[in-house]
């Protein structure tokens, strides 16, 4: 009966204990029978589920292994973007702008590129108008008025240079005559140098006191003692300012000029070798009082550089400038004869080998 | 005392006053001069004087002649007849400088000939007008009226000498490649002329084609490549006999570009094989051959220094043809060419000084020299196709091949100063020139 009883209670309380819980009851819910056919298109129309993501684990890095590139696709450039202004900042830390150089690297020099002319020299001139005759200088027509009250300078022919370029124009660096423009130098508009950094704005540093300026040492002068020298000492005075005022006239350095340009116009280096370029011959010779040179005292008075043969073109160069240039007298101050009565003259051609 | 010792200073004072003027009076006035003008000396040429009869038909040519050579040169410039004040009427008679220097000649030549029989006799006076003296010595020459316009020539080169103080190169000819036919099916022969184009001559009949022929230093001989036998060989001629014969050949190879040695006794030139072109040296008496380079690149277009110690070629060993330096004693090549572009047939200068090249560079060819360590490099001439250089005998005048888009090639001469660039008259097309040394 106790047993019976027990087994009664052990059942009420076991019962009480694992009593089922109504949320694990079974789910029952409606399905529908597809057919095989029907589930695969189903699948096939849905996209795939992601799969998931493993559990990271530590792994040892993998051994480098040649990975196929992916084949070249062209890839369409991002649409540009209007980059948001920047945020004004103070003044000071501003960078400033980097200037960018322009492309001013031309294919040829800058410099201007001159007509070809038969004729080089030191300045250039244009083709002369034929009516004119051609002289070494340029100068107006001077026609004597006789109605004039004035006398009237001489009359005189007008005349013009040849025309010359003052260096060689080679068929390489010649322009046509339809191109005048682009081969001339132009400025660029911006300098191609990079801008200095800005400068930060600091307190003024205190200025430095000036240093206390010694004040000069006061130089003693010896004290001039008047002495009596006697009579000499009064004509030593008077022989030195006489030597002192009365200075010798001399040359001014525009006559020098004048006689240096008369020369270097008739001074034709182009027949000369090239190895007679090298030569530096000194020619010496006498003028005449009207300032003519003297034919038979033109004389070689030093050459260096290159052979004989080359020294003696050079000379002969020389003398023919001297010679042509003062056959009508080059115009030399009369009065100081004296100084340009004898001439050495140097002819370097080392200029004109480069042209 | 004191008196007796003053007086000297007194006395060198009264020197001193006056010694300035004095040392002014001896001292020369001296002056530099570094500036000058570049144009054309004028001369005057009359007709030469016949001394006989018969040599009234060479007084006029002779003269003529001499004018074209040295007007030719760009350095001088000739007075036309038409403006002569003066008359030389005896080549003995003294000369009215002042008629003369009324035209503003600065050079005056004077000459005679005189003819008997095929002997004929020139004579030619220079004189300086300006100073009114003779430019050295009077000159004779003698020889066979066929030769009159190398008689002339002569005269044009002693001239030449006489005012610029370097060697003529009138006295020479040039070999090239004559050119005729429809350009699909072109004929290229060998041809010779006088360096003024005249007297032209066919060396080969233009049964193969040939190109880049080459003298000797002594004008006697030429070297030239061949397809004769479908692939290019080099042939030596004899100019005289125009005997020729093989050199350099080893079979399953192709020859090319030749040049003398200094000496004529060797020959450079370019030999390709497996398509690698390296330079070989030939010896021509005893047939003995070197190699000078071996490598992958294309060595070519070799020219021997004026002392046959060195050789300028192109290679395109650094990727672009480019000009090399190379010592025959051994050594590696050193590059000259530092400029852009491409740089090719380089020919040294008979001074030595400088080489001549070709180069291409923008789309343009030009001709142009620069010194051996490659620096002042200036170029001369630009047009659609220049190239080829030779230089005259004396090193002052470049002659080359320029053909224009389009239009036949043609030889052109320049001086080395960019200047005086000119057309050499040939009877049609013309390519490849070499230059002679100097007749003897």
């Amino acid at each position: 009966m106790v047993l019976h009883g027990g087994l009664i209670l052990w059942i009420l309380l076991f019962d009480l204990f694992h009593a089922p819980d109504s949320a694990s009851e079974p789910e029952v819910t409606e399905v529908a029978l597809v057919s095989a056919s029907e589930f695969a298109a189903m699948t096939a129309a849905t996209p795939p589920r992601p799969a998931p993501a493993p559990a990271p684990r530590p792994t040892p890095a993998p051994a480098p292994v040649a990975v196929t590139p992916p084949a070249a696709q062209p890839i369409t450039p991002p649409a540009p973007v209007t980059p948001p202004p920047p945020a004004p900042a103070p003044q000071t830390e501003r960078p400033q702008a980097a200037v960018i150089a322009p492309t001013t690297t031309p294919e040829a020099s800058l410099r201007p590129v001159q007509r070809p002319a038969e004729r080089v020299a030191p300045e250039a001139a244009p083709t002369p108008d034929p009516a004119v005759r051609t002289a070494p200088r340029d100068q107006a027509a001077i026609v004597p008025d006789a109605t004039a009250t004035i006398t009237a300078p001489e009359a005189q022919e007008a005349t013009q240079r040849e025309a010359a370029a003052t260096e060689t124009v080679t068929e390489n660096t010649q322009i046509s005559e339809t191109e005048p423009v682009r081969r001339t130098a132009t400025a660029p508009e911006v300098s191609l140098r990079p801008r200095a950094r800005p400068v930060r704005a600091e307190a003024p540093a205190a200025a430095p006191a000036p240093a206390a300026t010694p004040a000069p040492a006061a130089i003693e002068t010896p004290a001039t003692q008047p002495q009596d020298d006697g009579p000499s000492a009064s004509a030593i005075n008077d022989a030195l300012a006489q030597a002192l005022a009365d200075p010798v006239a001399t040359l001014s350095q525009a006559d020098a000029d004048a006689l240096r340009l008369n020369i270097e116009s008739c001074w034709n280096t182009g027949i000369l070798s090239t190895e007679a370029l090298n030569v530096v011959v000194t020619i010496g010779f006498e003028m005449t009082q009207d300032a003519r040179p003297v034919g038979s005292s033109i004389h070689m008075v030093s050459a260096t550089g290159g052979s004989a043969a080359a020294q003696q073109a050079a000379f002969e160069a020389g003398r023919q400038a001297i010679v042509q240039c003062g056959m009508d007298g080059y115009g030399l101050p009369q009065d100081l004869y004296d100084q340009w009565r004898l001439v050495e003259i140097t002819f370097n051609p080392a200029r004109m080998s480069t042209r | 005392m004191t008196q007796f010792s003053r007086r000297p200073v007194l006395g060198l004072l009264a020197g001193l006053a006056l010694a300035p003027r004095a040392a002014l009076a001896q001292t020369p006035l001296r002056i530099e001069i570094n500036e000058g003008v570049i144009e054309p000396v004028p001369y005057a040429i009359p007709d030469f004087v016949a001394e006989n009869g018969a040599g009234g038909q060479y007084a006029a040519p002779l003269a003529q002649v001499i004018a074209n050579d040295l007007t030719g040169t760009g350095l001088l410039r000739d007075i036309p007849a038409s403006a002569h004040v003066g008359r030389v009427s005896s080549f003995d008679s003294p000369v009215q400088f002042a008629d003369w220097r009324a035209i503003n000649a600065r050079a005056l030549i004077t000459g005679a000939v005189r003819v008997n029989g095929r002997q004929m006799t020139v004579k030619f006076r220079l004189f300086d007008v300006v100073s009114g003296q003779q430019l050295g010595d009077g000159l004779q020459l003698d020889g066979s009226t066929d030769t009159w316009r190398r008689m002339a020539h002569r005269v044009a080169d002693q001239v030449y000498m006489r005012l610029t103080g370097e060697s003529g190169y009138f006295d020479s000819r040039v070999v090239f490649i004559a050119e005729s036919g429809p350009r699909d099916n072109r004929r290229k022969q060998v041809a010779i002329m006088d360096q003024d184009g005249d007297g032209t001559q066919f060396l080969t009949d233009g049964t193969a084609l040939a190109f880049a022929p080459r003298f000797s230093p002594s004008g006697d001989r030429i070297l030239f490549t061949s397809y004769e036998t479908g692939f290019p060989r080099i042939y030596l001629m004899d100019v005289a006999s125009r005997r020729r014969q093989v050199i350099g050949d080893q079979p399953g190879t192709m020859t090319f570009a030749p040049r003398f040695s200094p000496d004529g006794g060797s020959v450079v030139y370019s030999l390709s094989i497996d398509g690698k072109t390296d330079l070989f040296l030939l010896n021509l008496g005893s047939g003995q051959r070197w190699q000078l380079t071996q490598t992958d690149a294309i060595d070519t277009a070799p020219c021997f220094s004026p002392d046959g110690q060195r050789v300028v070629f192109e290679s395109d060993r650094s990727g672009t043809s480019q000009l090399y330096v190379m010592g025959l004693q051994g050594g590696g090549a050193t590059r000259i060419s530092q400029g852009q572009g491409r740089y090719s047939t380089p020919v040294w200068s008979p001074r030595g000084d400088l080489v001549a090249f070709t180069k291409q560079h923008n789309g343009r060819f030009h001709i142009g020299v620069m010194r051996l360590d490659g620096s002042a490099e200036r170029i001369l001439t630009a047009s659609f196709l220049d190239e080829g250089p030779t230089w005259s005998p004396n090193g002052r005048v470049i002659m080359f091949t320029r053909q224009e888009q389009g239009a036949d090639p043609v030889l052109m001469s320049v001086d080395i100063t960019g200047r005086n660039l000119r057309r050499v008259p040939t009877p049609g097309p013309a390519s490849d020139p070499s230059w002679s040394p100097l007749l003897p």
